[in-house]
């Protein structure tokens, strides 16, 4: 793991931050919006009210996941850079050694340090891959939402189909509603697999 | 005066009043209708007797003449005519008026002195030069010999409480033969009856007469007593229709027949002039009711005092509110209580039934509010000199009562204005390649939750320029503003106060006020107006309007700190807005939504904060209205509200009202098309949009 590396992780968690944000605000919008050409309509409408208001409800659902996701980069990327700094310290230790003419021999206090900065960065290490797992879950759990939000979607397609005679644009609402879903899914995938290679790189040096 | 009658009879005569009318309005298509006829008849008689209850002497005596005069057109005694139309229909109206003093509290007066004298002519026969109307109705009043059916037998002996009476016997034709020395015609039986009462004859009461009365004056009741021994069951008014009068079986069954297979279109043809397409004008039929479904309707029907209603609807407002408030309340609750969602779902769906019972219980169908319309038509286009085919479709849509009444109005002005300015001359007509007779079409159609009432004409259309010149003119808008309007704009001028074509004030329009009121009556009801027009082919006018007036679905919205409300009826769609969608139009801020359309943009911030929004620095979001684009901070979401009238502010301002939101917090209602409104009127300074570290779109 490199410094580059983690830079990566943190542009990949703001730009999947921003994309989601505008994504789920976009959802909200399209539910909202769908909600508003139930209500016009009156009662005629009604059970694609229904499926609104399910999508609106996972779209605030999905909103609150991914502000978790926001509470558990930061400590993720905190470890990492504490990890960063210890490994340079150790690392420091070591080339004290290394320089040193009575290496292994004149200072036993020197490489206990040095064993102890190893053991702290590898508590370290521990302690990010369990961030980095609970980051995924939240990751999994995200897409699951998200997974729930398609499946709502084909419901509205459906609706939308049986209520075609009423003349509501409810088929361009539905695939609006799952352009935003599909969008949404996209962003998170992508960041799922960026904290992946993280969790891949963490797991060989472990 | 007996209050409680007067509130039973109030709204009953009123019934009867639009009946009578409406059915007076068909006997110029089909004098020959006995039922119709018989049908005023009755109305006159009941309205007599419920009058003579309340000691209403002029509207007692009124009534009385027109009983009279329909008595000898039932009976074929006289034939109907288009001065008699003429004059029922001004007594009708002079009722009208009576009515109203009575619902003031106050005896009515005596009706016109001249009309009254020219009804009782009509119905002594003296006036035979009446102008017939109608091709089929011949213009003869000379009593006809009455047929063999109508021949009576009358005779005067004591009666079972020994007082004296008047006893009439209707006898068949083959079986009285021979009592041609005993028997009467109805104008000899009306003689005697002159003869025995003189001008005290039941019912009639004049005032120079009333001091002269004695004791041959007979009560109201003693009256009810001699119609029910000379008809019986056949007595006037009496609620089996298919007993009062001699139709024949014949006649009754082709009537039904025709019920059944008439179309669910009204059309009157209100021609001046005698004209062979009147008979064209589609029969209407009175719908056939058996005496067991009238006697049936009665008694599942419950007449309610309308401010009861109005109560229990304000009522379910309050508790639209309440549920509200608890489905917000549990929603917040840290924890998911599954017990309280459930409750909470439950009390959402009772909630929504009781609003759509009662809801039910105001919504009147739509023909309470055409009925008065083929009147209004009949008499501008004679008063024009045009001649006009009216068509009714889709009276049995229902619509809130508030509607319903609200639109009385506004509907004869729309009628008058069409009337007046958008149909030509049947001259002109014919010069323009078009019938002699113009169409004009009123309608009712349900949209959803909605309901659209459209008035359209196939005349001359409106001319946009000529309508900007005439708003420039008469000082409605500056000519600077005239330049900016784009077509559409410069036709609904025509809704603006102050606004008309006409130089000269006539009775018919010119006053710049009729569509002012439509606007205005469509606005209270937070209805939408729609015009269009094509020139020379017609204009459309449509308004739609919530199927209730008692709940009011909003959409709640964030201008910086502060939550306002937009009904959802005003909005077409949520937006994002993009900054390059953003241009300059002729001052103003204007939005491209899409390849096609182009509307104003209106800046929430600048409007009620002073402090236009700043594309970039700040979030914006845009709801899309029918009239602009209105740009706030953020959308929250939607909820069913109920409307608190808020009268402490100026008569122009932008809002429709105040509701109370789920959180409890009193939110004020937008009014979009006041928004926009203002936007137009004002150009560029309110719509200019900020974008911040960028400059102008």
């Amino acid at each position: 793991m490199d410094i580059q590396h983690i830079m990566r992780v943190v542009d990949a968690s703001f730009a999947a931050r921003q994309s989601i944000e505008k994504a789920l605000r976009e959802i909200d919008r399209r539910a909202l919006n769908a909600m508003v050409l139930v209500k016009r309509h009156g009662n005629a409408l009604a059970g694609y009210g229904v499926v609104a208001q399910a999508f609106r409800e996972r779209a605030a659902i999905l909103k609150t996941s991914a502000s978790h996701l926001q509470e558990s980069i930061a400590p993720l990327i905190e470890a990492y850079m504490r990890i960063l700094q210890h490994q340079r310290f150790a690392q420091s230790f070591q080339e004290m050694l290394s320089d040193s003419p009575l290496h292994g021999q004149a200072c036993p206090n020197l490489i206990s340090t040095q064993n102890t900065w190893q053991k702290i960065i590898q508590q370290e290490e521990v302690e990010a891959v369990k961030i980095l797992g609970h980051l995924l879950e939240t990751v999994q759990q995200l897409q699951e939402g998200i997974e729930e939000q398609e499946y709502v979607v084909t419901n509205g397609r459906i609706e939308a189909a049986l209520a075609e005679r009423t003349g509501a644009p409810l088929m361009r609402v539905s695939r609006d509603m799952g352009e935003a879903v599909r969008t949404v899914a996209q962003a998170i995938r992508s960041y799922r697999h960026q904290l992946e290679s993280l969790e891949h790189e963490s797991s060989t040096r472990l | 005066m007996d209050m409680e009658i007067l509130q039973d009879y109030l709204p009953e005569a009123r019934e009867l009043l639009e009946k009578a009318q409406d059915d007076t309005l068909r006997l110029e298509s089909d004098p020959n209708n006995d039922e119709v006829l018989a049908s005023v008849f009755r109305a006159f008689h009941t309205l007599k007797g419920g009058a003579g209850f309340l000691e209403a002497d002029h509207l007692v005596s009124w009534t009385h003449h027109l009983e009279d005069l329909l008595d000898k057109l039932r009976s074929h005694t006289l034939v109907i005519n288009g001065s008699m139309i003429d004059a029922i229909l001004r007594g009708l109206d002079v009722i009208d008026d009576m009515l109203q003093q009575l619902a003031c509290g106050e005896n009515p007066g005596p009706g016109p002195e001249e009309l009254g004298q020219l009804i009782q002519e009509l119905a002594a026969g003296k006036r035979a030069e009446g102008v017939s109307v109608n091709g089929p109705i011949e213009s003869d009043a000379t009593p006809s010999p009455p047929p063999s059916e109508s021949m009576l037998l009358v005779s005067q002996r004591p009666t079972v409480a020994g007082e004296a009476g008047l006893f009439l016997e209707r006898t068949e034709s083959a079986s009285s033969s021979e009592t041609a020395a005993d028997e009467i015609t109805d104008a000899e039986f009306e003689a005697t009856l002159d003869a025995l009462y003189g001008n005290k004859a039941p019912g009639v009461t004049n005032a120079s007469d009333s001091e002269h009365l004695n004791s041959d004056e007979i009560s109201p009741e003693e009256f009810e007593q001699v119609l029910d021994q000379m008809y019986g069951k056949q007595a006037p008014g009496y609620e089996q229709p298919a007993l009062t009068t001699p139709v024949s079986a014949k006649s009754t069954e082709s009537e039904q027949a025709a019920a059944e297979i008439a179309p669910p279109t009204q059309s009157v043809s209100t021609t001046t002039s005698p004209s062979p397409e009147v008979t064209n004008a589609s029969k209407v039929t009175p719908p056939a009711r058996s005496a067991a479904a009238a006697q049936e309707a009665a008694e599942t029907t419950l007449r309610v005092d309308a401010a009861r209603l109005d109560a229990v609807m304000n009522q379910v407002g309050e508790l639209v509110l309440l549920r509200n408030r608890l489905s917000s309340a549990i929603g917040s609750l840290g924890e998911e209580n599954e017990d309280m969602l459930r409750i909470a779902r439950e009390v959402d769906i009772t909630v929504n039934d009781i609003q759509s019972t009662v809801m039910r219980l105001r919504m009147q169908p739509c023909k309470r509010l055409f009925q008065q319309l083929p009147r209004v038509v009949r008499d501008a286009s004679r008063q024009l000199g045009k001649e006009v085919t009216l068509e009714i479709v889709g009276e049995d849509v229902e619509i809130d009562k508030a509607v319903v009444d609200a639109l009385s109005g506004p509907m004869t002005h729309l009628l008058r204005n069409s009337l007046d300015h958008g149909v030509e001359s049947p001259a002109d007509r014919q010069a323009a390649g078009k019938a002699r007779s113009a169409k004009i079409r009123v309608a009712a159609i349900h949209l959803g939750d909605k309901v659209r009432i459209e008035v359209s004409d196939d005349g001359r259309g409106i001319d946009s320029q000529f309508v900007t010149r005439k708003a420039v003119d008469k000082g409605v808008i500056t000519a600077e503003q005239a330049a900016r309007l784009s077509e559409q704009e410069a036709v609904e001028l025509i809704f603006r106060p102050g606004f008309s074509t006409n130089d000269q004030v006539t009775d018919i329009s010119g006053r710049g006020v009729g569509m002012d009121v439509v606007k205005e009556t469509v606005r209270k009801l937070r209805g939408r107006l729609d015009i269009e027009t094509k020139p020379g082919l017609g204009t459309s006018i449509s308004m739609e309007f919530p199927l209730t007036m008692a709940v009011l679905p909003v959409l709640y919205l964030r201008l910086r700190r502060e939550i306002y409300a937009l009904p959802v009826s005003s909005i077409e769609s949520l937006l994002d807005i993009q900054e390059n969608r953003i241009h300059r139009m002729s001052g103003r801020s204007v939005y491209r939504v899409d390849g096609t359309e182009v509307i104003p943009m209106v800046d929430l911030g600048r409007l009620l904060h002073d402090r236009p929004l700043r594309l970039g620095s700040e979030p914006i979001e845009g709801i899309l209205t029918e009239r602009g684009l209105i740009m706030v901070s953020e959308v929250l979401g939607n909820e069913d509200s109920v409307v608190k009238p808020i009268d402490f502010l100026a008569e122009q301002n932008w809002y429709q009202g105040a509701t109370i939101s789920g959180k409890g917090n009193v939110v004020l209602i937008l009014d979009a098309g006041a928004l926009a409104n203002h936007v137009i009127d004002h150009g560029g300074d309110s719509t200019i949009i900020n974008i911040s570290c960028k400059g102008a779109a």
